[in-house]
């Protein structure tokens, strides 16, 4: 298999609700993507869109409407969908067309417009639950989180405060995002700990908001990125990995993300990595929730299992400490518009590995990053693993 | 039940029933808010061009979808386009016989890529490719911002 | 970022800007009506419900008694076996204290909801319900629990045939 690089990357400001339509979103992000690349549709061989529900956007075949506006107009398009995890698992689909040899340059586009679902896309969310099983009592999605929560929190005897100060890190470091829509460079601990009790244990500030937004990047094989000298801003993907779930979540112990686990497995040894904590210099795991951050780093096996805790705490996933996480705000700071948090899981590692993170810049060299994504009902992981 | 046995009704057999209940707010977007404008305040109808391969595009787009680059510049579509096809329909959305049929057409502008489906506002029997049609707008006062403030194409 | 970027794309709306009509849209409201098909094992589960009791299938394949039932093993990727009852008792795995109604309104009285892993079902096969005749201060993982059904005539073959799960009482189960 041929070795593939990311050459540019774009995304639009993610913002509770946005003006532009779908296919303007998906143009914005995608047209930035191609500039900072420095490269023209003409040279792109592949589209690949990832978009979450059509129920969100509420346009029925809402890939192939999107066509269009991700510069796929008469070319080989796809678009994949796998909940939250598209926003990782579009990257490895640009790259199945890349390493295979069918596409030199591949655009991966991602795009997201919850406000168009009223009065909340909760409304929609909510139709995940099993028609028979779950939706005759009237559930409300943030009591799945509660209880996963829960679980994570008994098992290990994990304190409150240790999820909350992962909120606080991620909307703190966001404040070096330019387009945050939930920055803030002072919240404090006791802030989180004091909002709203929405599902005991989840707390307002604990959870991300639905987000308008769209995300882009460019895929290029070794040869494009040696012929039209682009080493400088290009980062390799190293490694691809990705598991699905059943939908009995009922069935299984919610305290340790098993799929999350075997994506990471695939991923790392693709990318010869036997000893993650110690190979991987920073991460950027799906954070939809605070607790999620640590959930997932486990399930990376970038922390034992109840330990991701403690390392908040002792400022290791600062992104100053020993393994920056979420150096870009995660979806905790800068927002969750479900496929297009793309921007800030692919985007942030190639932004932050080719040293164009600006404000958000880790200080300490790096040179391999991992990120990862999680959808469906409890089910799905897509991990990406980066490097110079 | 296997394969052989058949039934075109699922609720003769254990169901669960029920609705999926959702609302929508489509926003215009950039480029649609210009047009949408335009056709309330001033009863015009606007397309885009793109600077780089000069192609002009009804209803107009943010970007051209050839070059994949912002269409800048605003156009307005000639006063008359012409019929490229017609349907005559005599069911509405939701299969139920219509009093009276009607008219729906493809009309293309010289000039620009693409076009309206809207109604065509002859009769049945007079309806063909290749008429000449215009615009009928409702009044100022009734224009809102939507495709609907045009009422239909006539000749 | 790329320092290079100093405008970032997208414009903001606020609800305002849609109500008032500041900016043109479109309302749309689909109507679309399901009956889903429950299937052979959801069926046969929902009119067991019914005659208040729960039922599960075996797999031969892996031993396993699988809860709620299916027709086949997602492990072993085999059909299931045969029938077989579980108890109406069990354990709590996880639960929530929710504020929250299902149309993200807050309420005041929560609601007490979980997953119960069912006696008789292999380990951790569970089902998710609401906790009753307890406190949110009495709830917790490890709990054991009994069903509490409604009475026959009001039973229509459906998961809220069990009103809710409560703590299991001396001497029973």
């Amino acid at each position: 298999m041929r070795k593939v690089a990311v050459v540019g990357a774009g995304m639009t400001l993610f913002r509770r609700r946005l003006q532009e339509t779908g296919k303007e979103l998906s143009f914005e992000a995608a047209r930035m993507a191609l500039d900072q690349a420095g490269v023209e549709i003409n040279d792109v061989e592949a589209v690949i869109h990832g978009t979450a529900p059509d129920a969100f956007d509420g346009v029925h075949m809402k890939g192939e409407y999107l066509a269009d506006g991700s510069g796929g107009a008469r070319k080989r398009y796809m678009r994949v969908f796998t909940g939250g995890g598209t926003g990782v698992f579009s990257a490895i689909a640009g790259w199945w067309h890349v390493a295979s040899g069918l596409a030199d340059v591949a655009l991966v586009v991602n795009e997201e417009k919850m406000s168009s679902c009223q009065p909340h896309p909760q409304s929609v969310f909510a139709y995940i639950w099993d028609p028979i099983l779950d939706r005759p009592l009237k559930p409300n999605l943030v009591w799945i989180f509660a209880m996963e929560m829960n679980r994570y929190m008994t098992v290990h005897k994990i304190p409150y405060e240790d999820i909350a100060r992962v909120a606080v890190k991620n909307k703190r470091n966001a404040a070096g995002h330019p387009c945050a829509q939930l920055a803030d460079a002072n919240i404090t601990l006791d802030d989180v700990v004091n909002s709203e009790m929405m599902a005991w244990p989840v707390r307002r500030l604990d959870i991300s908001p639905p987000s308008d937004g769209a995300a882009a990047v460019v895929l290029a094989s070794e040869d494009v990125v040696r012929k039209r000298k682009m080493k400088e801003h290009a980062a390799w993907i190293k490694g691809v990995g990705w598991c699905i779930d059943s939908t009995m979540w009922t069935d299984r112990d919610l305290y340790f993300p098993e799929y999350v686990a075997r994506a990471a497995k695939m991923a790392y040894r693709q990318a010869k990595i036997d000893d993650p904590r110690k190979q991987i210099d920073f991460a950027e795991p799906y954070d939809p929730f605070d607790y999620k951050e640590l959930h997932h780093l486990e399930g990376l096996g970038l922390a034992d299992k109840g330990k991701a805790g403690l390392m908040t705490r002792e400022g290791v996933t600062e992104r100053d400490g020993d393994l920056p996480v979420c150096p870009s705000g995660g979806l905790m700071g800068v927002g969750n518009p479900i496929a297009a948090t793309l921007g800030i899981k692919i985007g942030e590692l190639y932004w932050q590995l080719t040293g164009q993170s600006g404000k958000r810049q880790i200080p300490n060299e790096v040179r391999t990053g991992v990120c990862q994504a999680w959808g469906d009902l409890m089910q799905f992981g897509s991990v990406m693993v980066m490097g110079t | 039940m296997t394969f052989l046995e058949r039934t075109t009704d699922v609720r003769r057999f254990r169901h669960w029933p029920g609705h999926i209940e959702a609302d929508y707010i489509y926003t215009s977007g950039i480029a649609g808010e210009t047009f949408f404008r335009e056709l309330r305040e001033n009863g015009r109808i606007l397309g885009a061009r793109c600077p780089q391969c000069g192609t002009q595009w009804l209803p107009p787009k943010l970007f051209c979808e050839t070059c994949f680059r912002e269409t800048t510049d605003w156009v307005e579509a000639p006063a008359t386009g012409q019929v490229e096809a017609v349907s005559v329909v005599h069911v509405d959305a939701k299969g139920k016989p219509l009093d009276s049929p009607e008219v729906w057409a493809l009309i293309r502008f010289a000039g620009f890529k693409g076009g309206f489906v809207h109604r065509l506002l002859v009769d049945p029997r007079k309806a063909r490719a290749g008429l000449r049609v215009h615009p009928i707008v409702k009044p100022r006062s009734e224009r809102v911002g939507a495709i609907t403030d045009i009422v239909g194409f006539g000749p | 970022m790329t320092s290079r970027i100093t405008k970032w794309p997208g414009v903001e709306l606020g609800r305002k800007e849609i109500e008032t009509g500041k900016v043109t849209s479109v309302r749309y409201r689909p109507d679309a009506k399901f009956a889903w098909s429950a299937g052979e094992a959801m069926s046969r589960f929902l009119a067991e419900l019914q005659e208040g009791r729960m039922i599960a299938r075996t797999c031969n394949g892996c031993a396993r008694i699988l809860f709620p039932p299916r027709m086949f093993c997602e492990e072993c990727f085999r059909p299931t076996d045969a029938w077989v009852y579980v108890r109406d008792t069990g354990t709590i795995e996880t639960y929530s204290i929710s504020y929250l109604d299902t149309d993200a309104r807050r309420i005041t009285e929560p609601i007490l909801v979980g997953v119960v892993s069912v006696d008789g079902a292999s380990p951790k096969m569970g089902v998710m319900h609401y906790f009753g005749e307890m406190t949110k201060d009495e709830v917790r993982i490890g709990m054991r629990v009994k069903a509490k059904w409604k009475p026959r005539e009001e039973r229509v073959g459906s998961v809220l045939d069990i009103e809710y799960f409560r703590p299991l009482r001396e001497g029973e189960g």
